[in-house]
């Protein structure tokens, strides 16, 4: 029965992460379809970026309450995870409680300070679903988060975590019962912080009974969590990976300096050096000018797609979104993962991308979106997670603006104001200066 | 490249700028729109607000300010067009933060923000956005 037990546990352990690295492979495959990006100067300052913005979570701070509760998610993230590295290894071994006899005193410390987190966790993930769900905190209520997918998506989250938290305690209250009960195969350890709260709630069981929530519970637990971690790729909780290349990858460079188009330089160099050009120019070959689909964004921009937390915090302080337009830096992110998962699965189906009739720009995001950004980089300043949502605006923009000339005609007038007087206005460059003798 | 606004303070700073005694701004509210691209784009908050505050009047915040100031509805080319269709201008929304800090002066870094600040009042008191 118990070698069953330990085929069964290897068995499962075998499909999650089999299927975990598939997926992973295919996000790795998707992101790669964006332009290359050669990101690798000053290393110091992107680890930097890493340790203030990844693992401190500087930007969440500027909300200290919820920042503090979303550090005891990760935390508790991160840390039980130790934990887990015990119950993988008593379900291949068919111990339980491995670590017990080697730690001595300081298992049940350890599991204490476990059992401390996942209590913490556990009371956050309940607030952060009443201020989803009941005190409708406006950004997490706007848009896009209205209804549908993205708004379950984020209580399936949380009740996920609230679930397997609560399996963690039950399982170690009912074990603390079965060694009061003397029960075989349970070895003593010290009372647990939180747990032995809740064992008197069961100490009035039988053995067998216990021993069945225990066992449930500790197969429910590890299974979810084998489930969860399927999940991840699937879902905006992805950002708990992802958050950390993409804060090393973020732009250096201020994020006020719109990035020239090297299309653009060598045609004028063209133009002022006709000699400097290739003779033997391939004549076939068509130039593109910005983004008109996930394929034409750097691969910087596909991952901060699947970063995306979905937070709203852009949003929130975007000037056209809270003035009532269309525009929002998330559904910006989020339509670019779908059209890039889009992409993704029509590369599984065809082994190569086959024409959809479909392209980010229009399909997925209009015209009226991409025309009320103002560039003014609040939603960069405010991403917790390092996305640029500006940067796949201005391309979008540019494609619009340079592959179909659709530019209302108040553009065109400053446009060609830009070519003949370079400046958007109507003066004469020579009169650039008259403001001095004023 | 250096911005105007630093380069007064560093004038101001090395005695080599000296404002008039008791000057038309002596006493007065003021308060000091961020530039989206003096702000966020090039970090520069601070050199502003200290040319401002050798005006001998008192220097006030907006309520969204420095790294996370609301953007006057200019940038992006959007000056040269109208905004597209929503609950209210960028500009009426900005002014109207103005309006709400008691402030009598705006003081701004950048020509594009003048504009749409100055916009604003103007609309604003005319359409009763805001109480003139």
């Amino acid at each position: 029965m118990q070698l069953v037990q330990q085929l069964l546990f290897l068995l499962i352990t075998a499909i999650a992460i089999f299927l975990f690295s598939k997926k992973v492979k295919e996000i790795r495959r998707n992101i790669k379809l964006g332009k290359d990006e050669a990101i690798n100067d000053n290393v110091s300052q992107r680890w930097r970026n890493v340790w203030l913005n990844a693992f401190g979570q500087k930007k969440m701070f500027k909300n200290p309450l919820v920042a503090v509760l979303h550090f005891f998610v990760y935390a508790g993230f991160i840390i039980i995870n130790i934990e887990i590295l015990e119950i993988i290894l008593d379900g291949l071994t068919g111990h339980h409680r491995l670590f017990a006899p080697f730690l001595g005193g300081l298992y049940s410390i350890l599991i204490g300070v476990f059992e401390t987190l996942a209590f913490l966790v556990l009371i956050s993930c309940v607030i952060f679903l009443i201020r989803r769900n009941v005190v409708k905190v406006s950004r997490l209520n706007k848009g896009e988060l209205l209804s549908g997918w993205p708004r379950s998506d984020a209580n399936y989250i949380l009740i996920f975590e609230i679930v397997l938290m609560s399996l963690l305690l039950i399982m170690n209250a009912c074990d603390l019962a079965l060694q009061q009960a003397g029960a075989e195969h349970y070895p003593t350890t010290s009372s647990f912080l939180i747990s032995s709260h809740l064992t008197p709630l069961f100490s009035g069981l039988s053995i067998p009974m216990l021993t069945a929530i225990e066992r449930s519970c500790w197969w429910l637990h590890i299974v979810g969590i084998f489930v969860f971690m399927n999940y991840l790729p699937y879902s905006k909780h992805l950002h708990v990976i992802l958050a950390f290349p993409n804060a090393y990858y973020a732009k250096l460079s201020s994020t006020g300096k719109m990035p020239n188009m090297k299309e653009i330089q060598q045609e004028v160099l063209y133009m002022m050096q006709p000699e400097l050009a290739p003779a033997n120019a391939d004549a076939n070959h068509v130039l593109k000018f910005g983004a008109k689909d996930v394929q034409d964004l750097s691969w910087k921009n596909l991952m901060d797609a699947y970063s995306c937390t979905e937070c709203g915090r852009c949003s929130s302080v975007c000037p056209a979104n809270i003035t009532g337009k269309k525009l929002s830096p998330r559904k910006i992110m989020m339509d670019t993962r779908d059209r890039l998962e889009e992409v993704g699965k029509n590369i599984n189906l065809n082994t190569s991308f086959k024409e959809d009739g479909k392209t980010l720009l229009h399909d997925y995001i209009t015209v009226e979106e991409l025309r009320a950004c103002t560039t003014c980089n609040a939603c960069v300043e405010e991403c917790p997670v390092s996305i640029s949502p500006l940067d796949i605006i201005i391309q979008l923009r540019r494609n619009l603006v340079m592959e179909e000339s659709n530019s209302p005609q108040e553009w065109n007038m400053m446009f060609s104001n830009i070519e003949n007087n370079m400046a958007p206005w109507k003066f004469s460059p020579d009169d650039r200066d008259l403001w001095t003798k004023e | 490249m250096i911005s105007h606004a630093v380069y007064l303070q560093q004038l101001i700073n090395e005695g080599k700028l000296k404002l008039k005694e008791g000057g038309e701004f002596k006493g007065k509210r003021i308060t000091y729109h961020d530039s989206c691209y003096l702000g966020r784009a090039n970090n520069i908050y601070e050199a502003p607000r200290e040319v401002l505050q050798a005006l001998d009047g008192e220097l006030v915040e907006l309520k969204r300010c420095r790294s996370n100031g609301l953007c006057c509805g200019a940038g992006g080319a959007q000056m040269f067009k109208e905004d597209e269709a929503g609950t209210t201008r960028i500009n009426f929304e900005r002014t109207k933060e103005v309006v709400d800090s008691g402030a009598t002066v705006v003081a701004s870094n950048c020509p594009f923000c003048l504009t749409m600040l100055s916009d604003g009042i103007k609309t604003g008191r005319k359409k009763t956005i805001f109480k003139p």
